[in-house]
């Protein structure tokens, strides 16, 4: 919990002290990006995205962090189905924020043009439960702009989100998620 | 706590519809659950012993095929264990999500504490080198070297590849391998510093994530598991990659844990399960388990010592068999039912014949590949095939049931029905068996020889033959199965007359020579000493050894005396078929192996000599409800479950049986738990012991603790043997001995110390006691010479009293008289005063005494005192008196008397028995004397001291009589 606290206290206090880093340091902030969900479920289509996502990427030690408020999720089907959301499934009031800490297993430089197709292992927390993912996705670098483009299923299971039998067939137990994120040098 | 259950569970396997899967496995998969819940089990680790060890979510289990053992904790706190590891001391290790370390010490898991930092981060795997040090991987912290109680991490500062490390492998002992999430980290470590050579993506390497590392069966190579590209072999010394074929076929995921089979690696994945890959043909198959995607995320594999593979899965723990033992019960489209025939051809192709049809595939991965089929008729019009033989020419001969006997060439196809044999033409083929230029073919009609020649390369060319039948003396025409041994004897097993021989042109029936005494002979094979082996309808197995046929059955291990079809292994060992089936027989060891329900045996019915050996020694049986190949290579060959004494308890708490082997008297309470792995059929597991020193014979029990409660003094050895069917022959003994030693009180030489301290103290307290009676007699005596003196100290003034009277009544009569009484008086009285010194003189010096005092009274009383003394010369020598008791007694008598002319006064002395007796008549004086009775008195008291006897004093109207003892002088 202390790195995932350390590392999410610098995503907050990075824009106060990102001007002591050494000149060298090759530290990425998110400039906008936007987290969007989706389950195709028998009868209903839950959906929904927020662009309240942070992020912070070190090229050189090979982490990252991310940070999206539970809250901020938007562009549901209907206002119930967001409360529904925010109060029986990932109970916001209590996790707030569904976050993702780790590093990058593969060793492009992102000092050059391309894509580069990446890993990123880490810990992935939703709900209050932490989980160890690999993540898989695209880096296109431009002129310095790193875009981030990642979709990964997240199991409703394994993060202990219950879903009430009524709605069982209406949510399905894996949800689609995509990140997208421009991340641009500091 | 609540004892922990283990609940067996089988997965219900889905019988599929045929066509979607090929291969399986047989596998068995359990819940481990404590207190109701069920526990992720999360690694596996085999023990010296052969024992597993589960790591769950919640902690950590031994077992020992019988029961799981919860591993206590210090205040039973949980631990979710993520790593295991035995060293090469036999310590357990465990490594925890949390980064805790924890060693296994007398059934506790104890958490490692020493100086310096701890890990705080999973603890993904843990690993020995060497030189003895540990090795602990986290994940993000690096690896942690354990090394004479200090810690070291080694992380990326010290150049490691990455601080999130998966996998350890110690390469021969010196060199270890992390695999990292960024390549490989090749350590080496001395003196406390590591020398790091990373080899990565950059390197080479196909994918950075390292997941698993195993030692390959390449010199100096390692099977490296990786998170998207499969496995690589990686060449240490050429340090790169060598082969990335695997890469090729790879679309499996994530590898999470490799084991090498015999003919397969097995690969844990994360998503699709466990991937098997043939080694021989290099083909990657997904299916090995019957059922539908049965197992997803596998993360942790472990073989068994007999063969099995287990594995956790999501929370399960899953066993299969492995290499050893393998079912088809389809391939491809084929459901592979009422195999009637096998047969395994020198090409490593194997021929079966599922429900009439005949196919032909590849052995290593059956059915996958070049699954051949084979048409004889017409395809509607199917045929019972029974039996298989491809001859010299590489052709196959095919044997039926009522439909004759064929001959197809493999590579055409192309057949043709043997019409030129009467028996075999549209006959009943049983068995088909050939050696060059012969094919021998059984039938239901005798048995028929045929001769090839170079001309039969040509299929259309008829073949020579001979027919023997029942008057050629086969012994029955039913003849179900033929051998042609190594010295071309070729030996028929018969329904109705048993084994037949023929030799040099000759049939030997066994049965009518009463040689073999079963009636029904299934099967025959020749095993490596040329022995010939026979079954039998229910009537065991017969050996013969070239004189006569040893029998086996149940008594030696063997399931069922009804045996269908046998063959023999590479290690000679006889495999039995049966409906219950398959034993394999070590005649060597005497052991038996048996896979029967508990191996997935169940109810596929072997079919007639349906059983074939290919060349790589592999065992291939058709049943009624699929093809099972055993192969005894990868296997324990002969294994026996092996007897463990796993705990010995003196009064239920548990001993150090390296170091505690000496008890004293008192430790007499032992428990002994044993146990032995046998994870195939536990159950079935029975113990023999003997308590050498207890007993005199070995004791069979089904349970696992033996007690013995009250054990006397002395020598003892426990020996444990273990059977998983009553056979203990083979069994190895695991003994422990140990002496109770003999109380100290009953050792020779506590007894004869304690006999010398008795005879001390005895004789300590004997010269006390005579030492106390000593004193206290002397004290009498010295009260008594008190009392004494005094006592003699009255008779003085009696005397002078009374010789004062006597002298003053001479004196007014005689004065001349007088002088001469005076001077009477006076010797008297110095023989007086010289006796009374002593306390005894002899009644002689009495006498005299006496004598001198009667001397001096006859003078004062004259013929009035008579006196008459009559003693035993031999006594006044020989007995002791008081002084002056006599003169006393004379000196009462004349005092208390009248001594008159008229009445005298007789005094007689005389000695009587032991008594000295005085008499005097009496003559009471009217006027008695002053002091009377003071004198006896005294004399009593003087007696009473010296001797017991008494005084007797008796007095009639005439007569006092006194009877004095007499003191003999010893």
């Amino acid at each position: 919990m202390t790195a995932l606290q350390k590392l999410l206290l610098l995503i907050w206090v990075l824009p106060v002290f990102s001007f002591k880093e050494t000149p060298t340091s090759a530290i990425y902030v998110l400039k906008k990006g936007q987290v969007s969900f989706h389950s195709n479920a028998k009868l209903e289509l839950i959906k929904a995205s927020s662009s309240d996502l942070k992020g912070i990427l070190d090229a050189e030690a090979r982490t990252f962090a991310f940070s999206v408020s539970i809250k901020s999720f938007d562009g549901f089907n209907s206002p119930l189905q967001k409360e529904h959301f925010n109060e029986n499934y990932i109970e916001s009031d209590k996790y707030a924020n569904a976050t993702f800490i780790g590093h990058i297993i593969e060793e492009d430089d992102f000092t050059k043009d391309g894509t580069y197709n990446l890993r990123a292992k880490g810990k992935f927390s939703v709900h209050g439960v932490q989980q160890e993912r690999i993540l898989q996705g695209d880096i296109t670098v431009k002129n310095g702009v790193l875009k981030l483009v990642c979709m990964f299923t997240v199991l409703l299971s394994e993060h202990e989100i219950k879903i009430p039998r009524i709605v069982h067939e209406k949510l399905a137990a894996e949800i689609d998620v995509t990140v997208t994120a421009e991340f641009v040098k500091q | 706590m609540r004892p922990t259950r283990f609940l067996l569970i089988f997965l219900t396997f889905i019988i599929l519809p045929a066509g979607l899967v090929a291969q399986y496995a047989f596998s068995k998969a359990f819940d481990v659950e404590e207190d109701n819940l069920t526990l992720k089990t999360t690694v596996l680790l085999k023990d010296h012993f052969g024992f597993l060890w589960i790591g769950t979510s919640e902690g950590i289990f031994k077992y020992n095929s019988a029961i799981p053992e919860k591993i206590h904790t210090p205040e039973n706190i949980k631990y979710h264990i993520t790593s295991l590891l035995e060293d090469s001391k036999g310590t357990i290790w465990a490594g925890c999500n949390n980064g805790i370390i924890l060693t296994i010490k007398d059934q506790q898991a104890v958490p490692l504490k020493i100086q310096g930092a701890l890990p705080n981060e999973f603890i993904t795997a843990i690993c020995e080198d060497g030189a003895g040090r540990l090795w602990f991987a986290t994940a993000g912290e690096g690896v942690y070297c354990y090394e004479s109680k200090q810690l070291y991490n080694i992380n990326i500062k010290n150049g490691l590849s990455d601080d999130h490390v998966n996998c350890l492998f110690s390469h021969n002992g010196k060199q270890l391998i992390a695999g990292t999430d960024r390549g490989l980290s090749l350590i080496n470590f001395e003196g406390g510093k590591a020398t790091i050579h990373v080899f990565t993506a950059k390197n080479g390497l196909s994918d950075n994530i390292v997941t698993c590392i195993i030692k390959s069966d390449q010199k100096n190579c390692i099977l490296v598991g990786m998170q998207l590209k499969g496995i690589l072999l990686f060449g240490i010394d050429e340090n790169k990659v060598l082969d990335t074929s695997y890469k090729a076929g790879w679309q499996y995921g994530q590898v999470n844990d490799i084991v090498d089979g015999k003919d397969n690696l097995f690969i844990a994945t994360e998503e699709r399960g466990i991937i098997s890959y043939d080694k021989s043909s290099g083909i990657f198959s997904d299916s090995i388990f019957r059922g539908p995607n049965i197992l997803k995320r596998v993360s942790d594999l472990q073989y068994d010592n007999e063969g099995n593979i287990w594995a956790t899965s999501e929370g399960k723990l899953v066993s299969f068999t492995g290499d050893y033992l393998k079912y088809w019960y389809s391939v491809k489209d084929i459901s592979l039912t009422n195999v009637h025939a096998i047969f395994a051809d020198d090409e490593m192709k194997l021929w079966f014949t599922p429900d009439l049809r005949l196919y032909r595939s590849l052995q290593s991965t059956l059915g996958k590949e070049n699954l051949l089929s084979y048409d004889i008729t017409t395809p509607a019009d199917h045929i019972d095939i029974t039996s298989l033989y491809k001859d010299r020419f590489g052709c196959l001969w095919i044997g039926t049931m009522g439909e004759g006997l064929f001959r197809m060439n493999i590579e055409t196809g192309k057949w043709r029905r043997i019409a030129e044999n009467p028996i075999a033409y549209y006959g009943n083929i049983l068995n088909i068996a050939g050696k060059d230029n012969q094919v021998w073919i059984s039938t239901l009609n005798g048995v028929a020889k045929f001769e090839l020649k170079e001309n039969n390369y040509d299929l259309n060319e008829k073949i020579d033959y001979i027919n023997y039948s029942k008057k050629d003396g086969l012994g029955s025409d039913y003849v179900y199965h033929i051998l042609i041994d190594k010295k071309e004897r070729v030996w028929l097993a018969t329904d109705g007359a048993g084994v037949t021989l023929f030799e040099n042109g000759m049939f030997v029936n066994f049965f009518s020579h009463k040689l073999f005494p079963s009636k029904v002979a299934y099967s025959l094979a020749e095993d490596n000493n040329q022995h010939i082996w026979v079954s039998t309808y229910n009537d065991g197995l017969y050996e013969y050894d070239g004189k006569r046929f040893i029998k086996y059955d149940t008594k030696n291990g063997l399931t069922d005396i009804t045996i269908t079809s046998i063959a023999v292994d590479d290690f000679n060992n006889i495999i039995a078929v049966n409906k219950k089936g398959i034993d394999v027989f070590n005649p060597k060891k005497n052991i038996v192996q048996h896979y029967g329900n508990e191996s997935g045996f169940t109810e596929l019915q072997p079919n007639l000599n349906s059983i074939t050996k290919s060349q790589d020694g592999k065992i291939w049986i058709g049943t009624d409800n699929g093809i099972v190949c055993l192969n005894t290579h990868a296997t324990l060959s002969g294994f026996v479950p092996v007897a463990v004494i796993e705990r010995v308890s003196l009064f239920n708490k548990m001993l150090d049986t390296a170091l505690e082997k000496k008890f004293a008297y008192d430790q007499n309470n032992f428990s002994f738990k044993v146990a032995a792995a046998y994870y195939k059929a536990t159950e079935k597991i029975k113990f023999q012991y003997w308590l050498e020193g207890y007993s005199k014979k070995w004791e069979t029990t089904g349970d696992r603790i033996i007690n013995f409660p009250q054990l006397r003094p002395g020598t003892y050895t426990m020996k444990v043997k273990a059977s998983a069917n009553d056979n203990f022959e083979a069994s190895p003994e695991v003994t422990y001995s140990f002496v109770i030693a003999r109380s100290f009180w009953t050792t020779w030489w506590f007894r004869l110390l304690a006999a010398l301290v008795i005879a001390t103290v005895i004789y300590l307290l004997f010269k006390q006691r005579v030492k106390m009676v000593r004193r206290s007699e002397h004290a009498e005596r010295e009260k008594i010479q008190l009392l004494y003196d005094a006592l003699k100290n009255q008779v003085n003034p009696h005397f002078l009293f009374n010789s004062f009277n006597a002298l003053l009544n001479i004196v007014e009569d005689d004065p001349k008289e007088a002088s001469v009484l005076i001077k009477h008086l006076s010797q008297f009285y110095r023989k007086m005063t010289a006796y009374s010194q002593k306390e005894l003189i002899t009644l002689g010096e009495e006498l005299e005494l006496l004598n001198s005092y009667l001397f001096i009274q006859k003078k004062r009383y004259g013929n009035a005192l008579q006196v008459n003394i009559d003693v035993d010369v031999i006594l006044k020598n020989s007995t002791l008196i008081p002084p002056l008791v006599l003169q006393l007694l004379a000196e009462n008598a004349v005092k208390h008397n009248t001594i008159n002319k008229n009445s005298p006064l007789h005094i007689t002395l005389t000695s009587q028995d032991d008594m000295l007796v005085m008499k005097n008549n009496i003559n009471e004086k009217m006027l008695n004397e002053e002091s009377e009775g003071v004198g006896l008195l005294n004399i009593k008291k003087r007696y009473s001291f010296l001797t017991k006897k008494e005084i007797i004093q008796t007095q009639t109207g005439r007569e006092f009589i006194i009877k004095l003892p007499l003191i003999y002088s010893i």
